[in-house]
């Protein structure tokens, strides 16, 4: 039980992650290869604030969203307008350069040497300690995004981004101020982000620079895809889905040397073929009023 | 004896630096014609760099044959990665982000056959020790295989020069770049001259790959640093301009030796990534960009 | 009702539910599932990093273990009951061992484990106390695992016995008065070397004039070598891992450094024989006692057994995984079978010698054998006498 506490809490760290990401990718076409960043953000936030200065979990939830909220605001802003490849080639660099900053800024960060132990949230006195409450927490906090997620997305904001997403130009031309609602999305996105970083930070109870890397943004791009861009419940699938594969590959006696590249062969794999035969991914797009994809 | 370790890193920033300008250029041959941001090279380098251990250490094939068929392999690993991943996509209409996502997915399937295949051991190719030998001059050091590092990588820019210049399908390329619509109605066989880049792209990566490993030793994870710096290079040079990316990788490369001097040596890929997000807001042409035409994203 | 609204979306998802099912199904399964395994078998947890930055040491492990196995199965068992290894792979990353680390204590149920990297000890160690598990080290060497708790145990020295040893070394047997260090950057390379710092400056008034640090994996030495080359350095103390060293050695050779290196224990291996070449010879190294040329008869033989079943000579590492899988047995036959119970004799060891020579725990469950300064010459390690 406490296994499986562990890995569902998991799924729902990598859940948040994905929706997160989905609102960029999926609602309104915005390729950021950054997402590992911003999870580091709220990661390294959450770790440094409870470690150190004993802050309240919720806190540091607050303070990784303003970081990362900031800083991807001011990214959004330089970057967002330039022209399709280029603006992904920034996201690149803004990932490196962030990852870097975690690896060499020892001072704060403690660089390779990472921070451990650290405690779980606690509010009022009660806390999350212990893998089935811990599970149950970060579910609750799943379901929050899910549905924050589902309002964005059925709102006539949502209704725009997706315009935004079919057509730029058109969507212009309707007079709809596209860079703003480009910035605001891609802030949620990085605040969400920030989100499951904490979530993160306080499950595995270490972390070090190296899974905030170009890696993880390309897995966490791909659980999108699979998941089905546009399609948040699908996003949550596809985090199940590919998180537990190992673990149950596991069980059957398939040593980790194997099982881990067979979970990545997968994703890649799976990637590629959605991306041709299904490019609607596991759960295709919600039909809502008027648009259809 | 300060000027002298200046000159010694100047030196060592040449010599990475030529490696540097190898990797732009070959990402330029596959970027500029294509406008694919092909991730998937990272997966050539590193095969390309294990087929060569595989044929070198593993079948004891002698070393220049297994350079040869490893560059080869890697062409065509290239030209697969266009025909079998790329051109589906672009004939269901798919646009770049689907590319690159696709391509990011290649590059995890063929980065984990390698971890499936190899394992992660560190790797080496043994060549005749002479080459690495370091010849002393005064003060400074540099080894035969060092200078030979220098000559591949310019006479690789000297070729593709020539190429781009002067032969038909060089021309072809140059023509899809500009403008690739104007290139179809005129009977240029775009699709063609799609896969003789992406080939030239990766042979010329292959040849990278040798002189790191030689060097440097083989692990799985020396891929996406090689896409990085041929990223940087390719930008800060210019997109479509050969001599541009060389230049900008040897900066590039003296830049990062220059850097440890002073700055700790851990901070040396964050330099480099500064640049090229400087570059992409202040001045995305680069150095000797071509104006960007109507096809850009 | 999430089912119902799930079929008002378009098509063909079914499947995909299907395939949710089953997904929650077996999760289920195998998270209602206690420790795997038949009941007639003891266990032996082990964390390794198999794949990962140094996968050499998960194969000393696996193979030091099999000979002790195999032994083990000649001699009967303990009580005819076999011992199972089951090892997870930890890629020397804490997060990976971490949870490798839950599920040994928590659905496996071991009593004991064994591992290595410093920071997936520092990591995992909280969680095998708090369970009262023990925790055996085969190769770790920095000093703050002393603290580590009251069911850890290291069976090799640590760096503190083992770095005053070797400034020792380096102040009189090298006669280096400067010294360049380069280490790995982690808590590994920063711990050992800095012990070696602290030894070397306040107890002998020497001079660090270069710090170098390198990455995991570091293979390009040119411009840390070279900035030393420019640097007046008696000696280059190297804190890294096998494959890293034969870089160095190599660049170090090719550039023309004549600078003596000195590096740190457990560093070399047959990686680094083919990696350094010729530029290995003269190398010296504070060693563990281990030694399958001249050593003991037992260390001797140990050595032969190994080469017969893997064609090469055995370093330390296996020797120590050796004799941590036949620790536990002789825990087995007096009697321990608990966490608790095992600790209790581990600290009550005397007298006790294996084939990496003789072990016996101190207070803080660190090994009272201490080290040899060994060089590299012509293809084995000899020891030094400086004294």
């Amino acid at each position: 039980m406490i296994y499986l506490s562990y890995v569902i809490s998991l799924i729902a760290v990598y859940g948040v992650l994905t929706i997160s990401l989905n609102l960029s990718v999926g609602y309104t076409g915005i390729l950021s290869l950054a997402q590992a960043a911003f999870m580091g953000i709220g990661a390294y936030s959450a770790a440094i604030l409870l470690t150190q200065w004993g802050f309240n979990f919720f806190t540091t939830l607050l303070v990784g969203m303003a970081v990362a909220g900031l800083v991807s605001w001011g990214l959004a802003w330089a970057t967002l307008r330039l022209k399709g490849d280029y603006y992904v080639i920034a996201s690149f660099g803004f990932q490196v350069i962030l990852y870097n900053i975690f690896l060499n800024w020892i001072g704060l960060t403690r660089g390779p040497f990472g921070i451990r132990q650290i405690p779980p949230p606690e509010i009022f006195g009660f806390s999350f300690l212990g893998p089935q409450r811990y599970a149950l927490f970060t579910l609750g906090i799943l379901a929050l995004c899910l549905w924050v997620a589902r309002r964005v997305g059925e709102s006539p904001y949502g209704k725009v981004l997706r315009a935004i997403r079919e057509d730029e130009a058109a969507a212009a031309s309707i007079g709809k101020n596209v860079n703003r609602y480009k910035m605001s999305i891609f802030t949620v996105t990085a605040m969400l982000a920030s989100v499951g970083g904490a979530l993160y930070a306080s499950l595995i109870t270490y972390i070090d620079p190296f899974t905030f890397t170009i890696h993880e943004s390309i897995f966490i791009l791909a659980l999108v895809i699979i998941g089905g861009s546009g399609n948040v419940y699908g996003s949550v699938i596809g985090a199940a889905v590919l998180i537990s594969l190992p673990e149950m590959l596991r069980f059957f006696d398939v040593p980790t040397a194997v099982a881990s590249p067979i979970r990545e062969i997968l994703y890649g794999a799976l990637m590629i073929i959605f991306l041709r035969l299904r490019p609607k991914g596991l759960l295709p797009e919600r039909i809502t009023s008027g648009v259809v994809r | 004896m300060e000027f002298w370790l200046f000159l010694q890193l100047l030196i060592n920033g040449i010599i990475a630096g030529s490696l540097y300008a190898l990797l732009g250029i070959s990402f330029t041959a596959i970027f500029a014609p294509t406008r694919i941001f092909h991730f998937m090279h990272a997966s050539v380098y590193v095969f390309a760099g294990y087929f060569l251990y595989q044929f070198a250490m593993g079948w004891g094939w002698p070393v220049p044959v297994s350079i040869l068929v490893a560059v080869l392999l890697a062409g065509f690993m290239g030209v697969l990665a266009e025909r079998v991943i790329y051109a589906p996509l672009r004939r269901m209409g798919a646009g770049s982000m689907e590319m690159l996502l696709s391509s990011f997915g290649g590059y995890v399937i063929l980065q984990n056959l390698i971890l499936l295949i190899w394992k992660s051991d560190p790797r080496t190719v043994k060549i005749p020790e002479v080459l690495k030998n370091g010849i002393p001059v005064g003060l400074l050091t540099f080894t035969p295989l060092d200078i030979l590092t220098v000559i591949t990588a310019g006479a690789a820019l000297w070729a593709v020069t020539l190429f781009m210049r002067h032969t038909k399908v060089g021309k072809a390329m140059r023509a899809v770049e500009n403008d690739p619509l104007g290139a179809t109605i005129t009977g240029i066989p775009t699709e063609w001259v799609r896969l003789v880049s992406f080939f030239l792209g990766s042979v010329l990566v292959a040849v990278a790959v040798t002189f790191h490993v030689v060097d440097k030793g083989l692990e799985p994870t020396i891929g996406v640093n090689a896409v990085l710096v041929a990223t940087v290079a390719m930008i800060v040079g210019g997109v479509g301009s050969y001599s541009g990316a060389a230049l900008a990788g040897l900066m590039i490369g003296i830049a990062e030796n220059l850097g440890i001097w002073q700055i700790p040596s851990e901070w040396k890929n964050t330099i480099t990534f500064c640049v090229l997000v400087l570059f992409i807001l202040f001045r995305p042409r680069g150095f000797f960009g071509h104006r960007m035409t109507r096809y850009e994203g | 009702m999430k089912i119902m609204k799930a079929q008002r979306w378009c098509g063909s998802f079914s499947p995909v539910w299907i395939l949710v099912m089953i997904l929650a199904t077996i999760l289920a399964w195998v998270g209602l599932e206690s420790s795997a395994g038949a009941q007639d078998e003891f266990k032996y947890g082990s964390l390794m990093p198999v794949t990962g930055p140094i996968p050499q040491y998960g194969e000393y492990f696996i193979r030091g273990s099999q000979l002790a196995l195999e032994d083990l199965e000649k001699s009967g068992w303990i009580g005819g009951k076999k011992i199972r290894v089951i090892l997870e792979d930890s890629k020397a990353d804490p997060k990976v061992g971490l949870v490798a680390m839950n599920k040994l204590i928590n659905i496996d149920k071991v009593p004991i484990v064994e591992s290595l990297v410093t920071p997936v000890l520092m990591a995992t160690g909280p969680i095998a106390m708090q369970n009262s598990v023990v925790l055996v080290n085969t190769a770790a060497q920095s000093v703050p695992l002393r603290k580590l708790g009251q069911f850890f145990f290291s069976i090799n020295p640590l760096a503190d016995l083992v770095m005053a040893l070797s400034v020792e070394y380096a102040v009189k047997g090298m006669k280096a008065k400067t010294a360049a260090i380069i280490h790995v950057n982690n808590d590994y390379g920063r711990l050992v070397g800095q012990t070696f710092k602290e030894i070397f400056e306040k107890q002998y008034g020497g001079k660090i004039v270069a710090t170098e640090i390198i990455n995991m994996g570091e293979t390009d030495f040119t411009t840390h070598l070279t900035k030393i080359k420019f640097v007046k350095a008696d000696i280059i103390f190297t804190v890294a891992h096998e494959a890293e060293l034969g870089y160095a050695l190599k660049k170090a050779k090719q550039i023309g450094l004549k600078t003596p290196f000195l590096s740190g224990p457990g560093m070399t291996g047959p990686m680094t024989i083919e990696i350094a070449g010729d530029a290995i010879e003269g190398l010296k190294t504070p060693d563990y006692v281990f030694d399958p040329y001249n050593g003991t008869e037992k260390m001797k033989s140990f050595g032969k057994q190994y080469k017969e079943h893997f064609k090469i000579m055995p370093y330390s590492f296996p020797a120590f995984s050796y004799d941590a899988v036949m620790l536990y047995a002789d825990a087995l036959k007096s009697g321990a079978r608990t966490g608790p119970q095992i600790r209790d004799f581990y600290r009550s060891l005397k007298g006790w010698v294996g084939v990496s020579g003789p072990v016996a725990f101190d207070k803080d469950g660190i090994t009272t054998t201490g080290a040899v300064i060994r060089e590299f010459r012509k293809g084995v390690f000899v020891d030094v006498k400086w004294k």
